[in-house]
Formats: C-alpha cells, structure tokens, sequence
C-alpha cells in the first residue's frame, strides 16, 4: 500500500534499514497530511519492540506542596506561601496519601518552597522508603535536584548519590520543558535550562539511577524547537543511557492565559509517532492519558506509544489548568482502554520491571540459524519477553557496553573488552577452521606485500584486530593506516586494500571491485598460519540477567539450531525465508538454498576446545595492543 | 487476509461478509485506515470535507416503544411528557432558520395520539414559511406508527408526506439490523424488517435517505456484518429507483440513564468506532457518503475520524435533545465544525441535505500551538460555489 504521501516512502526506508532519522525527516513528517501513514510506520516500530502489548502502572501521585520559589508563565499551580490557597503536607500525610492497595510506584512533583533544604527532600524520601520497601519511588525532576543542589553547597552528583541512599527509585522526567533558550527567556527564566537538565539525567544515569523524560509543547515553541529537543534527547541517550521512557506533554492552558486552547488531536498524535520514529534508543513512549484525555490516549497506542502511564491516585498540577480527565482511573478503567485499542495490557513497575530480555541480534546470513524461530520479531516464551534490536558487530558491542542490550552473539574483542559485565552463554559462538566466507580483504595486490592505507567497514570489531594482527605478526607488515568507511559504496579506491564483512563482503565477493584483483579470506589465513580454527563471536550474556532467564534464552538458540538440519533442503528453505526476512541484502541468496547450505556448514555455532585456544591467543595479542 | 482484502479494494471488488468480519474484528486498524483514506480519495477527490448547518428538533418525547437504550422518552401520561403544537415547532426552526441552517432532522418519539395530518401540517407549513429548508423529517419507526393511526398502507403515508413535500428520510431507529439484536433491545420498535421495508418503499417513491447504525449495545460483530450486508443489498435493489441511501452513519450507543445502563456500563471507544468508518467505507462500495461525528463521539475522536474515510462531517445540531438526555453533552457551533475540520487538515464545504455543495471554504493556514482564527462568517474569504453539482 502507498503511502497517500510521497513523502513518506523515503523516511520508511530509512526506518526499515534501522538508519537514523533526521531533523528534515522530523520537518517532513510534522507537515505530512497522511496522518495514518505516520501513525501505521510508528506502530510498526512499536509492535516490532513490543508487539501487541501496552503498559500500565497502579501509581501514586504525590504533591508535597505547591509553595514554589519560581513562577513559570506556564504553571497553574504554584503559589507563594503567602496566599490562602498555599499548603504543605506533612511527612506522616504524604506517606498516608500513599498507602492504596497495590500502589507500586509512588511519583512525587510538586513545589519548591523557599525554607526548603535538603533535609527535607531527603527525609521524604527516607520515610517513604522506610514504609513501602518495595515501592518504586520516583521522585523530583531534575530542577529540585539543582536547587536541593545549589541550597545545600553540594554537586548535583552528590544529590543524587544522597537521594540514592535514602531509597530514590528513578528520576522523573518533567522540568524539560521545551530546550529552546528563546522559551525558557520569555516562560522560565529562573528555571534551568537544557544544559543543565541534561547533565542532572546524565548524571542520574551514571549513578544507575534511570530517567524519564517529557517535552512540554503547545504554547508558544515552534514545531522546529521541538525536533532540536528530540535530537538532545537522542544524544543524551547515546552519551549516558538510563531513559525508561518519552511523554509528550500536551500544554494545558488554564488559566495561564499563554494559549486558548490544548494542542489538537492531530498534533497529540504526530508528536507520539515522530517521538517513536526519531528516539530510536527510548524503550517506551507512553501516551499520558492525563494530559491528552483517555480517548487521545487510547487512540496514541495505534500511533507509536505503548504506556499509558497510571492509576494516579491524585493528580493536581494539570487539573488546576483545567484538564478533564477523571483525576484518577481505576485499573479496570486501565485495562479496559488498552483493550479497546486492540492492545494488550501489561502491568509493569516504576523501572517497567517485567521480564524482559534484549537480545541484540546480527542481521547477517552467518546468524541466521541462532535465529530460526527465534527472533527477529519479538517473542513470549516461558513468560519472558524476548526484544531484538538489530546490530551491526560494532554497534552490538556499544550497546552491550551502554547497558542497552543484555544478550547477542558479541563480536569476539568486545567478549574480552565486556568481561566485567557479561559471560559467555555456554559454548554458544561463531568459529571457523578454513574459510570466513564473509571476512574478506580485498587489495590492489597480494595481501602480504600492502603497505599505505587500508579501508576497512564501520561494522566490524573483531575481524579489523584480526587483520592487524595477521599483517603485523605474519608478514611483518607496519605503518599501515586502517580508515573507517561508512560502506563498501563509499570506498573511493584511494586505499590499497578494504576489509569488508558480513552481507556486504557476500555482496562484494560477488560483484567483485574492481582493480582489487585480490581476495584473501581472513579465515583461511589464521587456519593457514596458527593452525587452529578461529572465533568471530560469541554469545555472551548480561552477568546480572537472573539465572533462570539465562537458562530459558540458552534453551531458545539450542532449540534454534537443533532444527537447523543442514543438509535438509526442505528445512532450508523454510529458514531461507526467515533469512530473506531478516537479511538487510534481500536477494542475496534468494532461491539458492545449496549455496546457503554450503556457506553455513562451515561455521561451528558450537565452540570446541580447539577454539578456546584459538581465543586465548587471540585475545593475548589484543590485549598486548590496546 | 489482509493482503486479499487490499487487493480487492485496490481493482475495486467487491468484500465478502468473511472479510467484512476481519475488517471489523482482527485487521490491524492503521492499515485498515490507510486503505479506507485511499479508497475515499478515489471516491471523493479534493481534499475536502462536507457538513450541513441543521438543526435537531423534537416535537414530542412523548413515546410507546420502550427501547432500553433510551434516556430521552417518556411514557404517555409521564408528568416530564410533552408534546409541541405546530406553531411551536415552527418557532424551533426558525430559530434554527436564523443561524443557517439548511435542513430540519425533526423526530419525536413515538406518539399514538398524533393524526397523520399532524405530520403533514408540519412539513406543509416549513416548506411554506422556510423555502430554504429541507424537511428530513421522521425516522421509519415514525412513519410506521403513522401507519398504525391512520390504518393506511406504508405507501400511501408516504405518498402522503411525499405530497405534503418531503424528499428526504433519515436513518434513525435502524439501531443493529440484525435479528438477534431487535429481540432483545428494541422489541416494539421495528417489527419484522420494518426500518428496511419503510426505506424501500421510500427509494421507490423518491425519497433519498440515510442509513445509520447504533452499535456498542447487545450487538456482536457478526451484527454488524448483517447490518452491512442488509444496507448494502439495498442499496444494489434502489439502483433503478429514484431514490436510494446517500450516506452511511454509525455511532456509538452511549449508556448514560438508559435502561441497558445496568447491562452495559461503559460503550465502545474510540478504536471501535474508527474501525466502524474505516470498514463501512471499503464494505459499503456503493454508499456515497460515509460520515463522522464530532457529536457523538468527542470532538477530538470526530476530528480524527475524517481520516479513517470519512467524507463528510454530519451536521452543526443547533438543538439535540436525545444524546443529551443520556449525559452526553456536545454542542457546537459553525466555527468549531469548521475548525475540526481544519485542525484534521481539510478544506471544509457546505453541503445541503443532499450533498449539494453550496460554497467551499477557503483554506486555512493553522500554526502550530496558535489558535486559528475562524472566518466562516466572513464572505471574502469563502469560495461561494455558483454551480452546485449533485454529488450523489
């Protein structure tokens, strides 16, 4: 089906091929009238991450005060303590206010009152903690954080460290605003800005404290301000991973006097489906039925979000600014709204805590058979819910490291560069004795005479040390440069030699390149040298996964390959079509299940002790040139 | 299925009632959606939406048929009953008359102590005093009860309105034409295939006329199906009459003081009623108009609906009594239908009863986060259109 606008069809492609969109594609799909092809690639993108569920949490709003120091232009809420409709609670009523049945996240937001010190943040916390042990509490926007932060003389890291202590869950994600200085000049001046905000999350998620974060739109921000504070979000996620999830704030306007009436439905909308498109490292996108009203909210999980955030107790910040929703929903309200809208409801934790696995997986034909049947679409198995995020071995590696991924055929260094963190998941890897088939250089003339500059793609971890290692130590080859391409097409023949790997090398092996006359098979190379077969990957596995989820992800790939008879054609291409599926170069192999056949029986997905050795070797020579 | 059912649309085939219940129960909603925008495209080219200024009255709430899903009614002899005089009826109209409006949808419940010259003297006075207004007036239910007061044939009492100088019928109290629902929500309303047979014998003498479907109560999707196939077999057999269905419009049943309340508490949301457009507008080849309401589902529902194949955005309801009733509360005014329809990202059009258009407005740049300023009142920026096509 076409999309109603042309437009889109790039966009979707970059989609697909998991590319990064950018700032024009946000531009592109905020001006499209084809609302629907929007919303159906952001579902698609949320059913590939999370299938038909959506989740719910049975939480507690809490606001200590509305005595706040700042008067934000946006905010009905605030008052100075002077004025009759001032109030503070108690310690002993906040904690009452939180005692519903079956509340498991409590979420405090409120004012800042001048008297104010950190004791008293951290004493609610304290006691909140002290009365529900296992009540996710997430508490305090990164704005309380500065200003505990500047009012007690302490670094921002020390507050937090503090708060952590005294039993802080997770950060909420408010405050945020829109990061466009021009706004928060005429809304917010004495409120701190992007810089500011974004060191407090990035902070919070070094100390594993993670995050959520909002964006506040339908005042007086342009549509271009909100993709720049995509884009930060984005980086900041890259930099220091730790946001849970995404929560557009439709703009209330109240009494504020700054706009007559709420964002519409249609910018409720795009605003969730760019947010799922454009953060492709945000796990969640909830669409917070407070703000957009339950039917918005309902109608937002077919466009990309896949939370509509909680019971909420009480709620009193948007309602003082005139929102209509019920100020407090029931579960089987809940339930029933996510029904409605064809989804599944999940009920989740403050930290989305159900059980759940990211598996980074490699869409090249050699993984195939750890993934027949298993992946790439997401899977329930045994009560755990499989993720597949596909990876290139580089970014796999990255991933793993950010705290993104917690299981995925590692490529070999990162294995060793990740040992703190992760384990191997039994014998499971990528070994050959002989030829890689896809670890291929090819050079301007024999591989032992190179010298000068050698191109080599930005996918490959392993195979580039391999290669280094086989010119510096087998042919004495040094003062070679080795420059990351983005692709074998961007490769401008200024290099003697290019190292390619994966679906590309495939690719290249057959077309060919021209003036590179000379193939060489790193494979055949360490067999030939070393005697022993050699290891590209190996499955390892997050130590901290539980020991019971490890077991059941161990149980998937074994089953995986068990059914993979190699020399069983009809089973072949029924994994052929799997392959197509997952492959990024359709047509490859298409329809030649024998050359598939051969290509996989020269893998072992089963490491022996023959490889161990070779790895030890490997891993020898790495470390010695870091 | 899917991908057949895509495949049909796209070469313009017929969908058979298996897939009309995949529509309506299994197919993922965004692509049914995608697929029901393109077909309404090829449909209706342009980018507009159409709406009517109307008004909807009522001259008695008077009724005997006891529907369970009804608030508004009142027995006869009910202190809270009340039945209106012509000249007060007139003076509804010309209030609604003096805010644009084009057509009168004027239903009562239904009263057996009113003559069938009642109903004629109604229609002969508006077409006397409002020549500007199109009487789409009295559902089926009303005209079987006229029937039942004046012991005259369902033809001759519609040839009596007919001559009195009605063209239009609406499609109230079709509810969910299937067998399994009339027993058990509205047993005395529609005996037998009454809504059907009146509309027949309507598209025979020249009526035009809408069908409609009030879904969300006792009904399955197998119903809904049913009432599908129903219209549009229908439909297929007024292809030789002078008159026949110019538009589909389903809405939801809305629990709020209505007897069914105890049974059904909650109604179908918003991803239903989408769904509902979306798959009339790909089953019902051959219905014309499919339209959405900001009325009675919210607005922000009735602005997203226009992109799930809606074509057209019903009517402004300067006086609704029967929705109201329930709880449900909507009213609106011409700038805030003209605004949806922008906010939706259409070009909004007058339409008059039967889809003439009467003038296109001009479009409207709308900012983000700014309100849009309406100009419906002001006529240098409106297209009046001096050669109205019937869209039918």
């Amino acid at each position: 089906m076409p999309f109603l606008d042309n437009a889109l069809s790039p966009i979707w492609s970059k989609v697909q091929s998991g590319t990064r969109l950018n700032m024009e594609d946000a531009r592109t799909l905020y001006a499209t009238t084809d609302l629907l092809g929007l919303g159906w690639m952001a579902k698609q993108v949320k059913e590939k991450r999370w299938g038909k569920k959506a989740f719910y949490v049975l939480n507690q709003k809490l606001e200590p005060t509305n005595v706040c120091v700042l008067s934000c232009k946006f905010c009905d809420f605030a008052t100075k303590r002077s004025k009759p409709n001032a109030y503070e609670m108690t310690i002993e009523d906040m904690v009452a206010r939180c005692s519903g049945e079956g509340v498991n996240e409590i979420h405090i937001s409120g004012g800042m009152p001048p008297e104010w010190t950190l004791d008293n943040y951290l004493a609610i916390i304290r006691a909140l903690r002290q009365a529900y042990p296992t009540v996710a509490i997430k508490a305090f926007t990164a704005v309380e954080v500065e200003w505990a932060a500047r009012i007690s003389k302490c670094s921002i890291e020390n507050v937090l460290l503090q708060l952590k202590e005294a039993g802080l869950t997770a950060l909420p994600g408010g405050g945020a605003e829109v990061f466009s200085e021009r706004v928060r000049q005429e809304l917010f001046p004495f409120k701190i800005g992007a810089a500011t905000w974004l060191e407090v999350h990035k902070t919070a998620h070094r100390l594993g404290i993670p995050s959520n974060a909002t964006l506040l739109y339908g005042h007086i921000e342009t549509p271009e301000e909100c993709w720049q504070h995509l884009e930060l979000l984005r980086q900041a996620q890259d930099e220091a991973p730790g946001f849970m999830s995404f929560i557009p704030l439709a703009f209330q306007p109240g009494t504020t006097g700054l706009s007559v009436h709420s964002p519409t439905v249609v910018e409720d909308l795009k605003q969730l489906a760019i947010a799922r498109l454009y953060l492709d490292n945000f796990p969640h996108i909830k669409a917070y039925w407070i703000t957009l009203g339950v039917e918005t909210a309902s109608t937002g999980l077919h466009f990309g979000a896949d939370d509509i955030d909680g019971t909420i107790g009480e709620e009193k910040i948007m309602h003082a600014a005139g929102a209509t929703s019920p100020a407090g929903l029931a579960r089987e309200r809940l339930e029933q709204v996510i029904r409605e809208a064809g989804c599944e409801p999940v009920e989740r934790d403050g930290l989305y805590n159900f059980i759940v696995i990211r598996v980074g997986y490699i869409p090249y034909l050699n993984m195939a058979p750890f993934h027949n049947n298993f992946g790439p679409q997401p899977v329930d198995r045994a009560g755990i819910h499989y993720d597949f995020i596909p990876c290139t071995p580089r970014t796999l590696g990255l991933a793993a490291e950010h705290g993104n991924i917690d299981a995925g055929a590692l490529s070999l260094v990162d294995s060793f560069r990740l040992a703190e963190t992760f384990e191997p998941l039994s014998d499971l890897g990528i070994g050959v004795k002989g030829p890689a088939q896809s670890v291929l250089v090819f050079s301007k003339g024999p591989l032992k005479d190179l010298s000068g500059i050698c191109a080599v793609t930005d996918e490959t971890a392993t195979s580039i040390k391999l290669l280094q290692m086989i010119l510096e130590e087998r042919y004495q080859r040094t003062g070679i440069s080795y420059g990351r391409i983005a692709s074998s097409l961007m490769f401008d023949g200024a290099a003697e030699a290019v190292l390619l790997i994966g679906n590309e090398a495939l690719q290249a092996k057959k077309e060919g390149i021209p003036g590179f006359s000379y193939v060489t098979d790193l494979g055949t190379e360490w067999l030939e040298w070393q005697k022993t077969p050699f290891v590209f990957a190996r499955w390892m596995v997050r130590k901290s996964v539980h020991i019971k989820v490890k077991q059941e992800l161990l149980k998937n790939i074994d089953n995986a390959l068990l059914s993979m008879k190699f020399n069983d054609v009809s089973v072949l291409s029924k994994v052929g079509g799997q392959v197509e599926k997952i492959n990024m170069l359709p047509g490859l192999y298409q329809g030649n299940d024998r050359e598939k056949m051969t290509y996989w029986s020269g893998f072992s997905y089963h490491l022996t002790p023959a490889h161990e050795q070779s790895i030890e070797t490997f891993e020898k020579w790495v470390n010695a040139h870091v | 299925m899917f991908d057949r059912i895509e495949k049909k649309v796209l070469s313009g085939e017929r969908l058979d009632s298996a897939e009309g219940l995949y529509l309506l129960t299994e197919a993922d909603l965004m692509a049914l959606g995608r697929l029901a925008q393109w077909k309404r495209h090829q449909m209706h080219p342009g980018n507009r939406v159409t709406y009517i200024i109307d008004s909807n009255p009522n001259y008695t709430n008077v009724c005997v048929a006891d529907c369970l899903f009804c608030a508004f009614y009142r027995r006869p002899g009910d202190k809270e009953a009340y039945t209106l005089n012509i000249e007060q009826v007139m003076q509804k109209i010309e209030r609604a008359v003096n805010q644009g409006a084009t057509t009168v949808l004027l239903q009562g419940g239904l009263n057996p102590e009113l003559p069938l010259d009642f109903y004629t003297a109604l229609i002969r006075e508006t077409r006397k005093r409002f020549p500007q207004v199109t009487p789409h007036f009295f559902t089926a239910s009303e005209v079987l009860m006229m029937m039942e007061v004046s012991k005259k044939s369902m033809a001759e009492v519609l040839a009596a309105l007919k001559e009195a100088g009605q063209v239009s019928l609406p499609g109230g109290g079709a509810e969910v034409l299937s067998e399994y629902v009339r027993k058990r929500i509205s047993p005395k309303k529609n005996p037998d295939d009454g809504w059907a047979k009146v509309h027949r014998e309507a598209h025979k003498q020249g009526f035009h006329s809408t069908a409609t479907m009030m879904y969300g109560h006792v009904d399955r999707p197998q119903d809904w199906v049913e009432h599908f196939n129903l219209v549009r077999d229908m439909q297929d057999e007024a292809k030789d009459k002078p008159g026949r269905f110019t538009a589909f419009i389903p809405w939801s049943f809305k629990p709020g003081n209505s007897a069914l309340e105890k049974k059904v508490p909650v109604g179908k949301g918003p991803s239903t009623y989408l769904r509902m457009l979306a798959a009339s507008r790909l089953y019902l080849d051959n219905i014309p108009h499919i339209q959405g309401s900001w009325f009675s589902e919210g607005k922000k529902v009735g602005t997203l609906s226009l992109h799930f194949g809606v074509d057209d955005f019903g009517g402004t309801l300067i006086d609704e009594n029967v929705h109201k009733a329930t709880g449900h509360i909507n009213t609106t005014t011409l700038d805030l239908t003209l605004q949806m329809i922008r906010e939706a990202g259409f070009i909004p059009a007058q339409r008059t009863t039967l889809y003439d258009i009467i003038r296109v407005h001009a479009p409207e740049e709308h900012l983000w986060g700014q309100t849009p300023t309406c100009q419906s009142s002001s006529p240098n920026l409106d297209v009046l259109v001096s050669d109205p096509k019937v869209v039918l």
